[in-house]
Parts: structure tokens; C-alpha cells; sequence
């Protein structure tokens, strides 16, 4: 998140706010001066918050000139027309995963907009991410392949994707960002999530250009929120805080089946940290069960230098997968995970060899550090 | 309606027949307007004005009667000037298939 210039509020978080009950936010009661204007124009367009932000206009709660309305507006048209073309990549990639069989369920923005917001317009993205099982992970691979995707990163080894990797990411030929995902973030916290989880529930169905497609059921996508508001930038972003309170204040949520998944996945701390940190960034005044336990709940010392990894500007790739190694369950996996970080193929050290060093020290120094325990 | 003008345009046709909007067009509400793009397109269509005030009245087939009754109450102006304003409107949304003929 930027940092507000001095004498400057940051009224962004108040954008990300704009509709939820609950929230202490408020605006001035008076149109911005310029320079307000343009820094909260561009945080806007950096937290892709065009639509929260038009709507605060629209309905009087940030007063506006005409020039501001029309700039907001001009901005919400750029970030829908995006959103536009990638839901027909949504589709395209869709269309070519079922043609082999591969089941999928689409997963944060398009899903999100559609089944949690009121109108999807209020909930931009910047990209297309799909789930599929780990079993079918090399399928989904092949198939996006085929219909002419380009892959950024390989996989250390062969058969990496399917068995420990978050996923993989790919460019579609008109430019735009595809990732299919196995797991919702990577690290230790990644390998806890219990996959078969995620498809025992119903999907919940939404509808795009007259397409049916699958998402995650509402606790699963709770869940997921929590994970890319907690741990998907070392600084949260708005957009995925907005999403927790969204899906948190629904009242639709099957809390039973939210405090399994939190159990099961050892998700106390990734779901504790995301809620926090949304109850303050947002300003909610509203109490629910889980905000009130997120507010209760220490996260053992263990769990707390696993969650600053996720948060520590200076960490990279190898550190995290490194960290991972104690949520592999069988010491064989351990075994193979290492040895496809630490040795991998030719083409996936095209342009990393620097972060593949990394990861063999690192692996040299915990290797040493459980020799003196 | 910002893009480029239809490479032809049927001659206006649109009543009595009913409208729908047309199978497979992704859309969302954008600024002051709607943004639309259909499966088979490339461009991004821009809707403001009657356009985008006929797609969003469009949740169901409606018949161009029906339309210019509600337009005319919404906007508070008589019948002959929306339809005459919306006669091309629906005829270049039908060009660009965003709307298609339903039978009446």
C-alpha cells in the first residue's frame, strides 16, 4: 500500500468501505481540493477501487465535482472493459479444460464479483484464476498449452505441480494472465489446506455470458479471501479485505462448517491475521463470531515466524518453499520436494539461479540448525 | 454507443417485433453507462444514453412498445421523440448483436 503524503489523508480504505454496514469510515463533507483528488484517483486505480469509489459519488456520501465525477467514471469504464476481456479468456480457458475432462472451479475475482458482491461491477480484477485438482493438474497444463497459452515459469521437476505447488501461471495470446492454482497460496500454510476440501462441498453455480460455471462454496471462498488478504501481499491489499468483510457481514455463511475448515486446516492464524487486519484497515464497528474470536486469538510462535515470512519484503520463493517442508506430511515427500528446489531441471532455472542458490543455502543452514538440536 | 459504426445496418425493423439481448454477451454497468462485449468480438462497446438505458431494461425480451413506455415515464418525454430516439439505437445494437429479434 502507498504511503499518504504528509498532511494528506489516505481515503482509500474509506473507498473500500463505501456500502458495508458497520463501517466508522466518513468522508469530508465537502468535494476534495485537487491535490486530494488525484491521490485518491490514483490509489483508486492502483487498488482497482473504481466502483466502491463511484458509488460513494453517486450516492452523495463523498461530494464530488463534475470534472471528479467524470474522471471516476472514466476510470470504472477503463477497469470494466478489463474485466470484460477476461471473462471471455475465463471462457475461452474454460471451454478448453472441459474439453479434456478437467473439472474446475473459477476462484477470486470473477467468482467473487458475481456471487458475493451486489453488483459485480463494484469488484475489479486483473486477472483469470481457475482451480483444479492436483490430479488433473498436468492435464489442465497440457490443455492451456494446446489452445495456445504461453506457461511463465516451468516446474522444477516433472510431476512438482501436481504434488506441492500453488500452481502455475500462464499468458493467454491476447496478453491477459491466467493462473490455475492446486492450493490457494504457497508455503507451509499453503500445504495445510486440505484439497479434497475444497470439492467435497457443492460448487455454487454464476453465470457469465450465458456460460454456467462452477465456483467454491461460499465457506471455501471465506476461506480463500482469508488467505490472499492475509498472505497474498506482504502489505494487504484492499480489494481481498473488502471480499472478507463482504463475505464475513453476508449472514449467509454455514459457521460450523467456516470453524471445520479453520480446524482441519490449521487456519487459525491465516483467517485470525486476514479478519484483523480487515476489522481495522475497513474501521468495522460490527461484532461477528469470527471477528470476535479473530480478536482473541494468539497465534502460537511457531505460527507467527511462519506468517512473517509471508510478510518479509526481503523473502523469496526459496525461503517460503523451504518452509513449507514441515506441512509434508511423509519424510519420502520431504525428500522429493527439496531435491526438486534445490536440483532442478535446466529450463526452470532459466532466469533464477540466483533464487535456487538461495534455497540451497537455505537448505544447508536448516539442515545445520537441526544437526546442533 | 462508442466504437466503431456497423458495417451495415438492417433497415429499421424493430417493431413490432420483440428485442432480447442477445446469447453470450459479456456486461457490466460502467461510469455512466454499460460496457458490453459480445463472445464472438473483440471490442469492447461503450453504451451510454438510450443504449445503455434499453440493455439494462432488457433483463427480458421486451417488445419496442413496452420499451418506449417505460423510457418515456422514466425520462418524462413524450413516446414520439423516444421512439424516434430509439428506433436507431436498437437497430445498431441489433448490427453489433448486442440485442436480437425475438418473435412478438
Amino acid at each position: 500500500m502507498m504511503d499518504a503524503p504528509e498532511g494528506l489523508p489516505d481515503l482509500a480504505p474509506a473507498v473500500a468501505a463505501v456500502g458495508l454496514p458497520g463501517s466508522l469510515h466518513a468522508f469530508p463533507d465537502h468535494p476534495l481540493d485537487p491535490q486530494a483528488w488525484a491521490r485518491l484517483l490514483a490509489r483508486a486505480r492502483e487498488q482497482r477501487l473504481a466502483g466502491l469509489l463511484l458509488s460513494a459519488l453517486d450516492d452523495g456520501s463523498l461530494p464530488s465535482t463534475e470534472d471528479q465525477r467524470e474522471a471516476a467514471a472514466t476510470l470504472h469504464v477503463e477497469q470494466m472493459r478489463t474485466v470484460l476481456h477476461l471473462e471471455a479468456e475465463l471462457l475461452d480457458a474454460i471451454d478448453a479444460l472441459r474439453q479434456v475432462g478437467v473439472d474446475v472451479r473459477v476462484i477470486k475475482g470473477s467468482a467473487v464479483a458475481h456471487l458475493d458482491y451486489p453488483d459485480p461491477a463494484l469488484r475489479a480484477f486483473v486477472d483469470v484464476d481457475l482451480l483444479v485438482r492436483g490430479s488433473q493438474f498436468d492435464l489442465a497444463v497440457a490443455a492451456l498449452l494446446r489452445a495456445g497459452h504461453t506457461r511463465r515459469f516451468p516446474q522444477p521437476r516433472p510431476g512438482f505441480d501436481a504434488r506441492f505447488s500453488k500452481g502455475a501461471s500462464f499468458k493467454t495470446p491476447r496478453g491477459a494472465e491466467i493462473d490455475l492454482h492446486r492450493t490457494f497460496v504457497m508455503g507451509p500454510f499453503g500445504l495445510d489446506v486440505v484439497l479434497d476440501d475444497l470439492w467435497k462441498d457443492s460448487p455454487e453455480i454464476f453465470t457469465v455470458a450465458d456460460v454456467e460455471l462452477p465456483a467454491l462454496s461460499r465457506e471455501c471462498r471465506l476461506m480463500h479471501a482469508c488467505y490472499h488478504a492475509a498472505l497474498g501481499d506482504v502489505v494487504a491489499r484492499l480489494v481481498p479485505q473488502r471480499d472478507v468483510a463482504q463475505l464475513l457481514l453476508s449472514g449467509r455463511l454455514d459457521r460450523d462448517r467456516v470453524r471445520f475448515l479453520l480446524e482441519r486446516w490449521r487456519a487459525q492464524p491465516v483467517v485470525a491475521l486476514a479478519v484483523r487486519t480487515t476489522w481495522a484497515t475497513l474501521a468495522l464497528a460490527d461484532i461477528v463470531a469470527l471477528s470476535a474470536w479473530a480478536h482473541r486469538y494468539i497465534p502460537s510462535p511457531k505460527a507467527a515466524q511462519e506468517l512473517a515470512l509471508y510478510h518479509d519484503p526481503q523473502a523469496r520463493y526459496a525461503e517460503k518453499s523451504l518452509a513449507a517442508v514441515r506441512a509434508i506430511p511423509s519424510w519420502r515427500d520431504r525428500v522429493a520436494f527439496v531435491r526438486a528446489l534445490a536440483f532442478p531441471d535446466a529450463d526452470y532455472l532459466q532466469g533464477r539461479p540466483r533464487g535456487v542458490a538461495r534455497l540451497r543455502r537455505a537448505a544447508l543452514a536448516r539442515s545445520r540448525s537441526r544437526n546442533v538440536q | 454507443m462508442t466504437a466503431e459504426p456497423a458495417a451495415s445496418r438492417p433497415a429499421s425493423s424493430v417493431a413490432p417485433a420483440d428485442v432480447a439481448r442477445a446469447e453470450g454477451v459479456l456486461w457490466r454497468r460502467a461510469g455512466v453507462g454499460v460496457v458490453a462485449l459480445p463472445r464472438a468480438g473483440d471490442d469492447v462497446l461503450f453504451l451510454q444514453g438510450s443504449a445503455a438505458a434499453v440493455w439494462l431494461l432488457l433483463d427480458r425480451p421486451r417488445s419496442f412498445s413496452a420499451l418506449v413506455l417505460d423510457l418515456a415515464e422514466e425520462f418524462q418525454v413524450d413516446r414520439e421523440t423516444v421512439a424516434a430516439d430509439l428506433v436507431p439505437a436498437v437497430d445498431d445494437m441489433l448490427a453489433r448483436q448486442l440485442l436480437r429479434r425475438t418473435p412478438a
